[in-house]
């Protein structure tokens, strides 16, 4: 392993986790890091936090690179040939491994009349924050076009910049991918408390002071915010002709189709453990898990991607929502309770005696567990009864499903 | 009906240093302490209050202090306030008083009345710490002779010295210190209890007793420190009983409840205490007064030998009996029947249930029960054919050096083991609800009792009282328990009247050789 | 690494842990005091789980593949470098809740009294025993080595 030189494009959190996974074992291979931000190792989901601390928002302190002994090259990889990456700035840079990570981009639909003007943004990276930021001062309102993670969040954002906010959903509920009807419907009850809510509607035209939206209304607004969702960004994948359709595809130890080349993260589509098949899907965890197998794997310790499943936790204006598997599936038997007045909803959906799905609004204590069961595949036909108890914790899952890390030996 | 009776005791609640954890309300099994769920604060009814000082353990800032009821009926030396008591209790229920543990009445403790001895000038005593002391014991019928051989073919020296036993030894149970665990049956007590007690035998090289309970299967991995009894209601007994136990005892009766048979409630006949005793889950088990095949010694005898041909004589046969006014003349038939080991209680033995007019007047004294035991056999020169294990509220070490040197061979403890595993004598054994987890089957209960804690106090308690019979022994100048035995010279009596002396047959406090 | 194990046979559910560990993460220390002046802003960083007659008390088990750790998107779930325990650092936290997601023992707590951040067990880290293990008057809470590690010594 001497001589492997590893070469990472992209800084965020699957880059992060590989360098670290790397340097746990091995302290001498070459890292070289290829990054187009220049604000490094921050936290991407943190970018629409306003009150939050410049230490906050640094997922690993500004050190993180140079103490790790990585080469830091400030630009952007255009593609790979042969056993290089080719900067835009025409550098090239050789490479034994290695690994892209460069997450995914903002979904822009090319049906909206005035998509391209100055006062439509994306709201994915801290640039784009900083856009908004300065764009936003002194302007009164905005719109926001979906109604998903990222829309809540951009919500959240202007609001506290003193912004009016109007949302524009596509669908009839908020969060439609993963909440199911009737929480679809709290949720957007929750919403509309804080800002203006069409549901069933898109934006049909922006034009500088107003948009026009599909029921024939018109909303003034000084800036509007994309907020579709995001898709695996696969540019320099096509164009070095790696696999990739919705997403570059990688096996269990996360490698492409090619040899020597791997991927984490928001870009990468891998195993989805309950829909059985590969897709991306570009949350925090998983990407910091792929990060971690390919870092393994590019220093030659064989490590399986065991694969993933959608969790989210989102915060709607203080109502805690986590949403977990195929939430808004249906399923052979589904448990569900529903506290109108305190804003509560539980829900698990159980397929072939295994929960494939959950959704927690208000008390989201030990969601964790349910995540657990998910992901283990656990047989809750037994205690299925209790998950909706008052008292649901770990002591429901059977001792013969209960990790190894509870189980003591010397005292 | 309204109850008549007052509380035993009051329940302080010390409010500056309550912090309303609900500790005391999880501990009390008897819901004396409760929460209102509406104000939100700790409640206490003292009424529910048995005294078992469970939840003042357990407080985690001693904000609660149990004392006994103040409030006090006029002052008669006859009707005290315990008679009132359990008149009202009996007006107003129309049973049998039941209770649990040893009586409380106020007997005569007569070991507080026996004084030891100890060398000065004329024999020297001895350091324990500096020299050997023997505190080994076997338990078992010992020959009247023994026929030594010297085998004269090998004319070596060195094996000429040597005798060969001639004499085929009878079973014997070798104990380490003269203390053994008394009968204590799963049922009565938890399985944790029976854990730790076994598991101190073991540590501590002496036996722990089934009682008539039967064996549990997690237990029988400790036979070689287990006796198991065999009692009228004949419950668990089989041949893998026999097999993995080091000695049978037929148990006929018991101090707390001499005459009386057990009656174990269905309610804790669980499924593990079913097929423990072998009888449906569920169901009352209930052990006769009488064995019903045992109406005379010959009958004794019988049994006695029946298990001995089941164990094929490797196994000493021990009886149980409670002290009675005719003990000396039972044990001399019982040791005429065969029996290895006599085991005597005395009227302060524990028990799980009895009923308490049973418990508080039936029976003798163990002290005078091992003298005059130990004088009859002698007198018949029968001494030799068995040995004695003393029981029924030996409280101390001082209590066990006595009874040795009034006669007996070994005791059982029962009281003194559960007081050092928890048990706070509130003597409520007989409701299941034991708040200490032991003399229980409630899981919420069984729990409370970490069986390696137990056995670690109990090893404690027997490894402390060892020490200190060795300490007295040293005193007396005796390095060997053998010694001790039956050396009643060595004993005083103060305080006791010239019958009691005379059936101890010992000397008052003062008199000289 | 050695780490809190409960033992549920021994459990009896009298939160005595709690306690302990409410009050050796409180700013006095000392129990009356936490609990008449601090106490609705005590948060327990254990769980105690009850149902029927079973019982445990269950705190952080400082995985070794922490999936709290991988979730965390602040990087206040971090594996301290000196004990190998699972920390957190609720200076860095914004309370997402990202880890309350992911910890299949549901061992890390909201505390939205003070600010919204999460709260686990940090092993006492201020102090040399552990408040809950030993509050436990059952032994139903050790410290001891995990199975897991014995099975990679033999290996």
């Amino acid at each position: 392993m001497k001589d492997e030189k590893i070469v990472i494009i992209g800084s965020s959190v699957a880059a992060i986790s590989a360098i670290e996974t790397i340097r746990s074992k091995d302290k001498k291979v070459k890292i070289t890091v290829i990054t187009k931000d220049k604000e490094i190792s921050y936290s991407k989901p943190l970018i629409s936090y306003l009150n939050i601390s410049k230490e906050q928002f640094y997922y690993r302190d500004k050190s993180f690179f140079s103490r790790n002994d990585v080469k830091m090259f400030i630009s952007e990889a255009i593609r790979i040939k042969n056993n290089s990456v080719i900067l835009k700035d025409g550098k090239d840079i050789e490479f034994s491994k290695l690994l892209l990570a460069v997450g995914g981009k903002p979904i822009v639909p090319n049906n909206i009349k005035g998509i391209c003007g100055g006062n439509v943004f994306t709201l994915t990276n801290f640039d784009d924050a900083s856009k908004i930021k300065k764009y936003a001062k002194n302007k009164k309102s905005c719109l926001i076009i979906g109604c998903g993670m990222i829309g809540i969040k951009a919500a959240a954002f202007l609001k506290e910049l003193g912004l009016k906010v109007t949302i524009v959903e596509l669908m009839n509920r908020p969060f439609g991918s993963v909440l199911d009807e009737v929480s679809g419907k709290m949720v957007a009850d929750e919403i509309r408390k804080n800002t203006k809510l069409y549901l069933n509607t898109s934006v049909t035209e922006i034009r500088e002071k107003e948009c026009v939206i599909s029921n024939g209304e018109r909303v003034f607004v000084d800036l509007v915010i994309c907020a579709i969702g995001v898709t695996p960004n696969q540019d320099i994948a096509k164009k070095s002709g790696i696999k990739a359709d919705k997403g570059i595809i990688v096996d269990s130890q996360m490698m492409t189709s090619k040899k020597n080349i791997f991927a984490a993260g928001d870009c990468a589509s891998a195993f989805d453990i309950l829909k059985g098949e590969n897709r991306a899907i570009p949350i925090w965890p998983i990407a910091y898990k792929q990060g971690s197998i390919a870092g393994d794997n590019m220093i030659g310790i064989n490590t399986k991607y065991e694969g993933g499943f959608v969790m989210n936790s989102v915060d709607v204006f203080g109502l805690p929502i986590i949403t977990l598997g195929l939430s808004s599936e249906i399923g052979d038997e589904e448990f569900v309770n529903y506290d109108e007045k305190n804003r509560k909803y539980k829900k698990y959906i159980v397929r072939n005696d295994r929960i494939i799905g959950a959704i927690l609004i208000g008390d989201i204590d030990r969601a964790g567990i349910i995540t657990g069961l998910i992901k283990d595949k656990v047989d809750v036909s037994n205690f299925k009864n209790g998950l909706l108890k008052e008292n649901f914790g770990y002591i429901y899952v059977p001792k013969k499903y209960r990790s190894k890390e509870v189980i003591p030996v010397e005292i | 009906m309204k109850t008549l009776t007052f509380p035993d005791f009051v329940i302080n609640r010390d409010n500056e240093k309550c912090i309303q954890c609900e500790v005391c309300v999880r501990q009390c099994a008897f819901d004396a302490h409760t929460l209102d769920k509406e104000t939100n604060k700790v409640e206490t009814d003292i009424k529910k209050c048995v005294g078992c000082l469970r939840c003042a353990t357990m407080c985690p800032t001693g904000a609660l202090c149990v004392s006994e009821y103040s409030q006090k009926i006029r002052k008669n030396c006859n009707w005290n306030e315990k008679q009132l008591k359990e008149l009202y209790k009996q007006a107003e229920t129309g049973g049998v008083l039941l209770t649990g543990m040893g009586t409380d009445k106020d007997y005569k403790i007569i070991w507080d009345h026996i004084l030891l001895d100890a060398a000065q000038v004329t024999n020297p005593s001895i350091d324990p710490l500096r020299e050997p002391m023997e505190l080994r014991t076997y338990l078992g019928s010992k020959p009247s002779k023994i026929d030594f051989r010297f085998d004269i073919s090998d004319l070596k020296l060195k094996n000429l010295q040597k005798g060969i036993l001639k004499t085929k030894l009878p079973p014997q149970l070798k104990i380490e210190t003269p203390i053994l665990f008394s009968a204590m049956s799963y049922g009565a007590i938890s399985l944790n209890v029976c854990r730790a007690l076994a598991q101190a035998a073991e540590e501590c090289g002496i036996y722990y007793n089934t009682g008539e309970g039967g064996l549990h299967k997690d237990l029988y991995k400790y036979s070689k420190n287990t006796i198991v009894q065999v009692a009228s209601g004949r419950f668990g007994v089989n041949p893998d009983y026999f097999e993995a136990a080091a000695a049978v005892e037929i148990k006929i009766g018991q101090g707390a409840k001499p005459g009386i048979g057990g009656h174990l409630p269905g309610e804790k006949v669980t499924e593990e205490i079913s097929q423990t005793r072998m009888i449906p889950s569920g169901t009352d088990a209930l052990s006769p007064a009488p064995h019903h095949d045992i109406y005379s010694i010959e009958d004794l005898s019988q049994l006695i030998y029946s298990l001995k041909e089941a164990t094929e004589y490797k196994k000493p046969i021990s009886v149980k009996v409670a002290a009675v006014h005719n003990i000396a003349a039972i044990a001399s038939g019982i040791v005429r029947a065969g029996a290895d080991i006599v085991a005597i209680d005395g009227i302060r033995g524990g028990t799980g249930a009895a009923p308490t007019r049973i418990r508080d007047n039936v029976g003798i004294p163990i002290e005078l029960a091992i003298a005059s035991v130990d004088s009859r056999l002698r007198e018949e020169g029968i001494r030799n054919r068995a040995s004695i294990i003393a029981a029924g509220g030996f409280r101390n070490s001082g209590d066990v050096v006595k009874a040795i040197t009034l006669g007996a061979d070994a005791v059982y403890i029962g009281t003194a083991a559960l007081v050092a595993m928890g048990c706070h004598l509130c003597q409520k054994c007989y409701t299941g609800k034991c708040n200490w987890g032991i003399a229980t089957q409630d899981p919420y209960l069984v729990k409370r009792l970490n069986p390696d804690i137990a056995a670690r106090r109990l090893i404690n308690l027997i490894k402390a009282w060892s020490h200190e019979i060795k300490e007295i022994m040293g005193g007396m100048g005796i390095n060997a328990i053998e010694s001790l035995r039956g050396n009643r010279l060595r004993l005083r009596g103060f305080d006791l009247h010239d019958n009691e002396l005379k059936i101890l047959d010992i000397k008052p406090a003062g008199e000289s050789l | 690494m050695k780490k809190i194990y409960f033992r549920e046979e021994y459990c009896m559910a009298c939160r005595l842990c709690e306690i302990a560990c409410l009050v050796a993460h409180s700013k006095s220390k000392k129990i009356i005091k936490a609990y008449k002046e601090e106490f609705p802003n005590l948060t327990p960083r254990l769980v105690i789980e009850q149902n029927g007659p079973l019982s445990f008390a269950i705190q952080c088990r400082h995985c070794e593949d922490a999936p709290c750790i991988a979730a965390c998107v602040t990087g206040a779930m971090h594996r301290d470098r000196k004990t190998n325990a699972v920390s957190h650092n609720a200076e860095k936290c914004v309370g997402c809740w990202m880890c309350i997601m992911s910890c299949p023992f549901g061992v890390i707590l909201r505390d939205i009294k003070e600010k919204k951040v999460a709260t686990k067990c940090d092993l006492c880290s201020d102090e040399k025993i552990l408040a809950c293990v030993n509050a436990c008057p059952n032994e139903a809470l050790i410290c001891a080595e995990s199975i897991k590690n014995k099975d990679k010594k033999k290996e």
